[in-house]
């Protein structure tokens, strides 16, 4: 562990860019979102989101430099983005020839709090550790990632990271970690990888005071996360509540226009499509971002079995806290409140949890 | 390093045998190296189009069988394909049907429509194995005559097995039995420790379920294969979810009471 001094954090960034492309929080058409940036003024220091319930709001209004919370957009759109084309395809003289497409940018994601760095490892899970049929693409793009994760000391009143066993300094996932004090950042490293750039940076050693400061912070800052899961067993309540009248309620008011899916950090699903030539020399094959929120995601025979959108909200929260607990043995949730903020329909995920169990304990 | 070997590579065959089973339904056999099993399927690809899960419907030396029926985008671009073209596909995929649970009793396969393609291989191979089980009854329900597969294999099955066919619709040029499988599965005689394997729509299944329950058969010893939609086949593109299983790659082979609670809710 080490520490530098505020002024230095651009010195570190600088040292990142050299190696990488650096995808970042940047402030765009008012909202707190993600980019590639090359200079570290472009992240929104200063700046805070205030969202509280479906409202959202940007104002400048604190002097720390880390001074805003998770970004709006998450990071899996920089490993697996919402459209690409995984496989080109090529005909000739009647036979075909395919070319695997390789993710070749080697991307550090700078600035990913505790939620969405948990995200990546239940994305991990999915895609790699946990499947039988790794995603070479994924595996490959994650391979070459570096990860600058940062302890969070701005949640919003929508984040209920803590009820999803998620801390707000995160213990391993990252190559380095950064830590902001007062006067200082806290820098370590988490991987060999972390370890060897840290090598490179002037850097002071720390105190004993600097580890009382961060333990100060951490605790005043879990006071400030009010929003709550209960999750004592979620998994099971939620099976026995398959049949709630509470699904049609929430139905009747969804929208189904997929914004929590495309937002939130762990959904996965997508679709294949194919685009070809016109000379039929040549196809490409791209995957897309798909929702269990979509009309056809679950069509068999033309006729799709999730018709009724209290059926596809069900689909959604029960993969997420019940169906995902068998299938990888975690919850597909981070807590991060991204679904809660942009539901233009004002639907809150904690909240139909919350009327679930009710359901359960008044039976 | 994570070396992960591309799960979307296809491998190219040889179309060497096309046969036409019914209007829109052809067989294709395959010269191939791939070693599935019965129960199994592989993704099949059309250049330009994409891919559509069809099942291994049977296995002759290094020739694998799929039977296609030509009703959408990417079936009807396979359905075109003739003797010496090459096709593209990528498997095999999914589980297996346990045969040995049948050992020592009665093996009771039902299959509903293009179901049989599903059921087809695990059949012949319980007739190579016959002296396993106690009997081997095989039940086929047809929506009409003209929609009947495999016609020419009838004969040889009817030689080996109890294999009895009905016909949703009857037909002056049917004889044998007319009505739906469930009536079918009424009036034959199945052992109440018999072990069934079961693929047809889902409302078949939920029916034929119903009938053998009557009979006293368990729930724990019907096997049914689930139909969902598929995209990837390999657990990541979440189209086939189904309750808590992906279908890809738990199924698409089920033991029935554990997916019962799913499979009879709308809508999961
Ligand atoms: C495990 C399994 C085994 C199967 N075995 C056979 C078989 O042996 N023979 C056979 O003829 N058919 C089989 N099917 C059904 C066949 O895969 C679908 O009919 C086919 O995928 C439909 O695609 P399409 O483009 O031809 O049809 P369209 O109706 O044009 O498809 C429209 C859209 O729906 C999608 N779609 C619809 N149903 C499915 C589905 N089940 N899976 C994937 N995508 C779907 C298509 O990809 C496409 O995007 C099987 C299905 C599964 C899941
Ligand atoms: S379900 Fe909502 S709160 Fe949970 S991780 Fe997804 S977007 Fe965040
Ligand atoms: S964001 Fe809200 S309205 Fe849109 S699909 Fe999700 S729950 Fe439904
Ligand atoms: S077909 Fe993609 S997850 Fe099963």
């Amino acid at each position: 562990m080490k520490k530098i001094k505020k002024t230095q954090i651009n010195q570190l960034f600088e040292a990142v860019k050299n190696e990488y492309s650096v995808v970042a929080p940047v402030i765009k058409e008012g909202v707190i979102s993600l980019d590639l940036i090359t200079d570290i003024s472009q992240i929104p220091s200063g700046f805070t989101e205030d969202e509280k319930g479906n409202s959202y709001k940007v104002a400048k209004s604190s002097d720390r430099f880390f001074s805003y919370s998770r970004p709006y957009l998450p990071f899996k759109r920089f490993i697996i983005p919402p459209e690409f084309v995984f496989m080109k395809v090529v005909k000739n003289d009647g036979r075909i020839n395919f070319t695997e497409v390789i993710p070749d940018k080697k991307i550090a994601l700078f600035d990913i709090r505790p939620c969405d760095l948990k995200a990546l490892q239940i994305l991990d899970d999915v895609f790699i550790n946990k499947n039988s049929h790794p995603d070479s693409y994924y595996a490959k793009a994650r391979e070459k990632l570096f990860i600058v994760a940062v302890t969070c000391f701005s949640p919003t009143e929508n984040c209920f990271c803590s009820s999803m066993g998620i801390s707000l300094k995160p213990e391993h996932g990252y190559d380095i970690l950064i830590t902001e004090l007062k006067d200082s950042f806290l820098i370590r490293a988490g991987s060999e990888k972390g370890s060897k750039f840290l090598e490179r940076i002037k850097a002071e050693e720390v105190s004993q005071t600097d580890l009382v400061e961060e333990e100060k912070t951490i605790k005043e800052t879990e006071k400030k996360i009010n929003k709550k899961v209960s999750t004592e067993n979620l998994s099971q309540i939620l099976y026995s509540q398959i049949d709630s009248k509470q699904w049609e309620k929430v139905g009747s008011k969804c929208l189904a226009c997929t914004s929590c899916t495309q937002l939130c950090p762990t959904c996965f699903c997508f679709n294949i499509v194919e685009k070809n030539s016109t000379d039929g020399s040549y196809s490409e094959r791209i995957r897309v971002y798909d929702s269990c929120f979509n009309p056809e995601f679950a069509t068999v025979h033309r006729f799709n079995i999730r018709q009724s959108i209290a059926s596809r909200y069900r689909q959604w929260l029960m993969h997420k806290f019940a169906y995902w607990t068998d299938q990888f043995g975690s919850y597909g949730c981070v807590g991060c409140g991204r679904c809660i903020t942009w539901c233009p329909a004002g639907i809150d995920i904690t909240e139909e949890i919350k009327k679930l169990r009710e359901g359960y304990d008044n039976h | 390093m994570i070396t992960t070997e591309n799960p979307y590579r296809l491998r190219n065959f040889r179309v060497v045998k096309k046969i036409r089973e019914t209007a829109d339904t052809y067989s294709f056999w395959i010269e191939s190296d791939l070693k599935p099993l019965p129960g199994q399927y592989n993704m099949i690809y059309y250049f330009g189009i994409g891919e559509a899960p069809i099942t291994v419907a049977g296995k002759n030396g290094n020739l694998i069988q799929h039977t296609v029926r030509a009703s959408g985008d990417v079936t009807s671009h396979i359905g075109s394909l003739s003797e010496e073209d090459f096709i593209y596909l990528r498997g095999p995929y999914g589980n297996i049907w346990p045969a040995e649970e049948a050992y020592g009793k009665q093996l009771v396969i039902i299959s509903g429509g293009l179901g049989l393609a599903a059921t087809k291989w695990i059949m012949e191979e319980a007739i190579k194995n016959k002296k396993q089980f106690k009997g081997i009854l095989s039940l086929y329900g047809s929506k009409n005559y003209d929609s009947l597969l495999y016609r020419y294999e009838y004969e040889r099955w009817h030689s080996h097995i109890d294999f009895r066919i009905t016909l949703d619709k009857p037909d002056p040029r049917w004889k044998g039995d007319v009505g739906l499988i469930t009536e079918l599965i009424k009036k034959t005689e199945i052992d109440r420790d018999a072990v069934v394997f079961m693929c047809g729509p889902d409302p078949m299944v939920k029916f034929s379920v119903i009938e053998l329950e009557k009979k006293g058969v368990g729930t724990d010893k019907i096997y049914v294969s689930m139909e969902r939609h598929m995209k990837c086949s390999v657990g990541t593109c979440g189209h086939c979810m189904f309750g808590p299983f992906f279908v890809c790659k738990d199924g698409p082979v089920f033991r029935y009471s554990e997916i019962k609670e799913f499979f009879e809710r709308k809508e999961v």
